[in-house]
């Protein structure tokens, strides 16, 4: 089946290698703060789509209230585009933690009689192909990104650029590489630090 | 079958080893994607691999700034807040001062409270998770067998699939391009036929056996009353959205966005009015930032999997392959059906629900299609008695239950080792006992879909 | 003679929708008999490559498919000249004519639009007509205060100029949002209401004076420019003779028959057919007006010869029009 989300069941830690103080130290002392705050700077994304959300509906609202006179109010306009332009940073923005908190989805039913050595080993290569994967996304969305911008692609309501909504989004996915590459190297902390109530996948 | 199709067929086995090795799911379907395209390209020289990888420059902008989608996130994230403000906690005490005193009552209101809290938050694996750490350390006081206590919970958890909103309905309706709305609509009477019938196997086997559940003495009436206040908001609020989305009066990214707002307002207040360790405060909501990252940082990467997975079986021409296959040999329309949602319960095992929906879907839904009397086919002329939309919606349903039975069904099931984490001394056997009457009752609940397609289908035709 | 090439051909729409059935399918016969079976076609609609539309466009470029049919407004900017087609004030209410109208155009203004590719042809559907669902629109009066989804970037500035609410939103969500009272109507040819449903839940269709249509949508077929340039000249002679000026015709031809078809449909259901009379029509042409200034002064802004490529679509659109008087 599943691998047990982090922290509710049997949280696997991976071997620390020897000699693995100063990996460990970048780990714990940049790697999963920088993953940290992006997951925070995702939250508060969604919290601006919450706010939009509100003055959006409340301009529905009052016009349903106006048109009984005869008025009009109207919501606020562009609101699934930028939505849509803000989602995108903030999904992006929560792969890192994912990653720190080893949420991605591992099924681990025919591995489960292994020796914890070899579940670890095959754990690592796939910390690795991550990295390389996230690696391989965020550097071809750069490409992407000059191109939007080279191309003059706009937004179809507000004609905003582009490009500067992926920034974000690109930063993180580099994140996400550099702390996929990381727990390569460390392994995954059993001792992981925030709240391990409630976050699973 | 041609060559281009064999690689197809090789690049769905390599993805089941890929994923059986422990890889992660959403790499597994990017590796297979790439590699199966690379693949294809020495077969069919025309399907150029250079090209091929260009598409990477947008292809996950353009999966994750989908404003479709941005209704995922706000719903996790809701249920996450919902959970630190301590609603779920609510839910289950008020429920429990309505229905606590009959036999069994307790139980039963775990499985509500399952049911109302998996409603809005969408996830099943965290309304096991959550139900589970409130109402499992209740029931076992109350000296509640742990067969039907810890059953009760994992199999309560899958409810949230169903009830609307739910992560997997959203996804599965944009998959076969059906209207969220209508899918949320279509869910909501077989959902509640599952509270139901959750109740009715509760107490069956009260019973029949007694002593699984000691009668709980009567709470004091202060207690009581405090129960029932408290859930007064919880039913606004998770009334309102329900209800709101049901009737159409929003569309799903509103919805959520005001459902946040609601129990951040609800959570906000509590806290000034109760002070720390009720409510919302800084920290409370951060962690459920950090929560919702990992759940919808998880779900992110498998759509990006299975958009670079999609297009490698598009171009290995195995769906139209499929498809015409079974024009051929002209398989009769309810023994496909039939096969696929064993296929279904089958993969199970094997795969997490919402990559089942991504992989299988798109292949599957074509020839259903096609099997019913193709995408024009009318009510009278169609072969399951329904035109394409409404085969969209009640094939929907029916998928999404026995996707979800995958959670709970032997030899491993998520919800089931959930429930053991946060109640290690119970073992699995146990756990699987008790959960195998709410096994059989859903596999009733799904023959009454597929004998009766209005219990799906009403609504949506009323509405 | 044996197959020599094969080219994929990528779009957004169903298997069922009338651009693939009625115009890209028997294109793409036309092409593979006139070779006499040296170039074969592989089709994918309903975005089956992979991808969101708006990368159609990109996936052409890249050769990611040989061949996409994309709507130019999902790459809003990208387009700067094409889009004058787009404008109210310009396209009349016949696909044909605005079609054959832009080929005089290809070669010299619009071509830098498309430079980065090979366009087979650039043509439009025939035109947005406005849905209603409560009110029946006959003047622009009855326009104020109208919740309406927005078709493109000139067509937001239009429903403002008319005193309606632009509302943007995912052409899936069109349904719900119209029977739900979200919107009060839309702006989309008839050929797109009959799949979306749209026919069924609005009570009122409007057109102008003489079927005069609300602006228009551009679309875009267009092959990999290195793919093209790699077929030997024979083949692509073969090519030649079905894109362009040659197909803009059929093509035109293949909306403008199905538009009737949809509408006696819709009359057949007992909905209100409006036509708004000659005079009426001219408080439209004045909004018309409104966004074809804020379009010059937009594009200008941009660099771009504006006034001049207006003047010179609208030329040839009349040019067109009078050579076809029956459209
Ligand atoms: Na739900
Ligand atoms: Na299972």
């Amino acid at each position: 089946m599943h691998r047990p989300p982090a922290g509710t069941i049997s949280d696997v830690p991976g071997p620390m290698g020897p000699g693995g103080g100063r990996r460990v130290i970048l780990r714990d002392r940049v790697v999963v703060p920088l993953a940290g705050a992006l997951a925070l700077y995702g939250g508060l994304m969604l919290l601006i789509i919450v706010a939009m959300t509100m003055i959006n509906t409340a301009g529905f609202g009052l016009d349903a209230l106006a048109r009984h006179w005869g008025g009009a109010v109207s919501g606020l306009s562009g609101y699934e585009e930028i939505v849509a332009l803000l989602v995108g940073g903030a999904a992006l923005s929560f792969l890192p933690w994912c990653q720190v908190r080893g949420g991605h989805v591992v099924v681990d039913l025919f591995t489960q009689r292994l020796p914890r050595r070899v579940t670890a080993a095959i754990d690592r290569v796939g910390q690795g192909l991550t990295a390389l994967l996230a690696l391989g996304l965020g550097t071809r969305m750069i490409e992407g990104m000059l191109e939007a911008r080279a191309d003059g692609v706009v937004s179809s309501v507000h004609s905003w650029p582009e490009w500067p909504f992926w920034v974000p989004g690109i930063v993180a996915t580099l994140a996400w590489s550099l702390t996929a590459a990381v727990l390569t190297v460390t392994g995954v902390d059993p001792s992981e630090p925030g709240s391990t109530e409630m976050e699973h996948g | 079958m041609g060559e281009r199709e064999l690689v197809g067929l090789a690049g769905f086995g390599v993805l089941v080893l890929l994923i059986a090795l422990r890889l992660p799911v959403g790499v597994a379907m990017v590796l297979v994607g790439v590699g199966g395209s690379w693949t294809l390209s020495l077969v069919a020289p025309y399907l150029r691999f250079g090209p091929y990888l260009s598409q990477f420059k947008t292809l996950t902008w353009s999966v994750v700034s989908s404003y479709e989608l941005s209704v995922v996130p706000l719903f996790i994230l809701m249920g996450y807040l919902a959970a630190h403000a301590h609603l779920s906690r609510d839910l289950f005490q008020g429920v429990n001062a309505l229905v606590g005193r009959l036999r069994g009552g307790v139980a039963m209101a775990a499985v509500i409270a399952c049911a109302g809290f998996g409603a809005v938050c969408g996830s099943s694996l965290a309304t096991a998770s959550t139900m589970g750490r409130i109402a499992l350390p209740e029931l076992r006081r109350l000296g509640y067998a742990d067969g039907l206590a810890t059953g009760a919970l994992a199999a309560g958890g899958t409810l949230g699939i169903l009830i609307p909103p739910s992560v997997a309905l959203v996804v599965y309706a944009i998959v076969v391009e059906a209207s969220v709305v209508a899918m949320f609509q279509a869910a909501i009477l077989p959902g509640m036929i599952a509270v139901a019938m959750f109740v009715g196997v509760i107490a069956a086997r009260v019973v029949l056996r007694p002593s699984l559940a000691p009668p709980a003495p009567p709470l004091p009436a202060a207690e009581r009353r405090a129960a029932l206040r408290r859930l007064v908001p919880v039913v606004v609020l998770f009334g309102g959205i329900i209800l709101g989305l049901g009737a159409g009066l929003f569309t799903p990214t509103p919805a959520a966005g005001l459902g946040v707002l609601g129990v951040l307002a609800y959570g906000l207040w509590s806290r000034w009015r109760h002070g720390p360790g009720e409510g919302l405060g800084r920290r409370e909501v951060a962690a459920a930032a950090r929560a919702t990252a990992v759940t919808a940082g998880m779900l992110y990467l498998i759509l990006v999997g299975a958009e670079v997975l999609k297009g490698f079986f598009a171009r290995s021409g195995l769906p139209v392959a499929l498809a015409e296959w079974v024009g051929a040999v002209s398989l009769d329309p309810w023994l496909a059906l039939g096969l696929v949602l064993v296929l279904l319960i089958l993969l199970g095992c094997v795969m997490e629900s919402l990559s089942m929906i991504l992989v299988v879907v798109p292949f599957v839904f074509p020839v259903l299609v096609d099997l019913n009397g193709g995408e024009l086919a009318s009510a009278t002329s169609s072969a399951f008695g329904m035109g394409a939309e409404e085969l969209k919606i009640w094939f929907g349903v029916l998928a999404l239950i026995v996707v979800e039975l995958g959670l709970i069904t032997p030899p491993v099931g998520l919800n089931v080792f959930i429930i053991r984490a946060v109640c290690p001394g119970v073992s699995m056997g146990t756990i699987f006992r008790g959960v195998s009457p709410f096994f059989g009752i859903e596999v009733v609940r799904v023959l009454l879909i597929l004998a009766v397609p209005a219990v799906a289908l009403l609504l949506p035709r009323l509405l | 003679r044996a197959q020599e090439v094969t080219l994929t051909v990528h779009h957004f729409l169903s298997a069922k929708a009338v651009n693939h059935a009625r115009f890209i399918v028997p294109w793409a016969r036309r092409i593979e008999a006139a070779s006499g079976g040296r170039i074969a076609f592989e089709i994918y609609p309903s975005m089956t490559l992979g991808g969101a539309p708006p990368e159609l466009y990109q996936q052409a470029r890249d050769g990611v498919a040989d061949i996409v049919w994309t709507v130019l407004g999902y790459t809003p900017g990208v387009f700067p000249r094409a889009e004058v087609f787009n404008l109210p004030s310009v396209h009349g209410g016949s696909a044909v004519v605005t079609n054959l109208a832009i080929q005089d155009l290809m070669t010299d203004q619009l071509a830098e639009d498309f430079q980065d590719i090979h366009p087979l042809l650039v043509h439009v559907h025939s035109g947005q007509a406005l849905h209603t669902v409560d009110t029946e629109v006959r003047t622009i009066d009855d326009m104020r205060g109208l919740k309406l989804r927005v078709p493109s970037r000139s067509g937001t500035w239009m429903i403002e100029a008319m005193g309606a609410d632009p509302v943007a939103m995912p052409a899936s969500d069109l349904p719900q949002a119209l029977s739900r009272g979200v919107l009060d109507g839309a702006f989309i040819p008839f050929e797109v209401a009959l799949p979306l449903k749209v026919v069924d839940i609005a009570a009122a269709h409007t057109e102008l004076a003489d079927g005069r249509r609300f602006g228009t949508t551009t679309f875009l077929l267009a092959m990999n420019k290195d793919r093209y340039e790699s077929l030997p000249d024979d083949l692509r002679a073969i090519i030649d003779a079905e894109s362009g000026e040659a197909l803009a015709r059929s093509a035109g031809e293949a909306w403008d028959t199905f538009e009737p078809e949809v509408m006696a449909f819709a009359t057949a259901r007992g909905n209100a057919m409006i036509q708004v009379s000659a005079e009426d029509t001219q408080a439209f042409l004045e909004t018309f007006q409104v966004v074809e200034d804020r379009w010059v002064e937009d594009a200008t802004a941009h660099g771009l010869p504006a006034a001049a490529l207006l003047a010179a679509a609208k030329a040839a659109v009349a040019r067109h029009q009078q050579a076809e008087p029956d459209r």
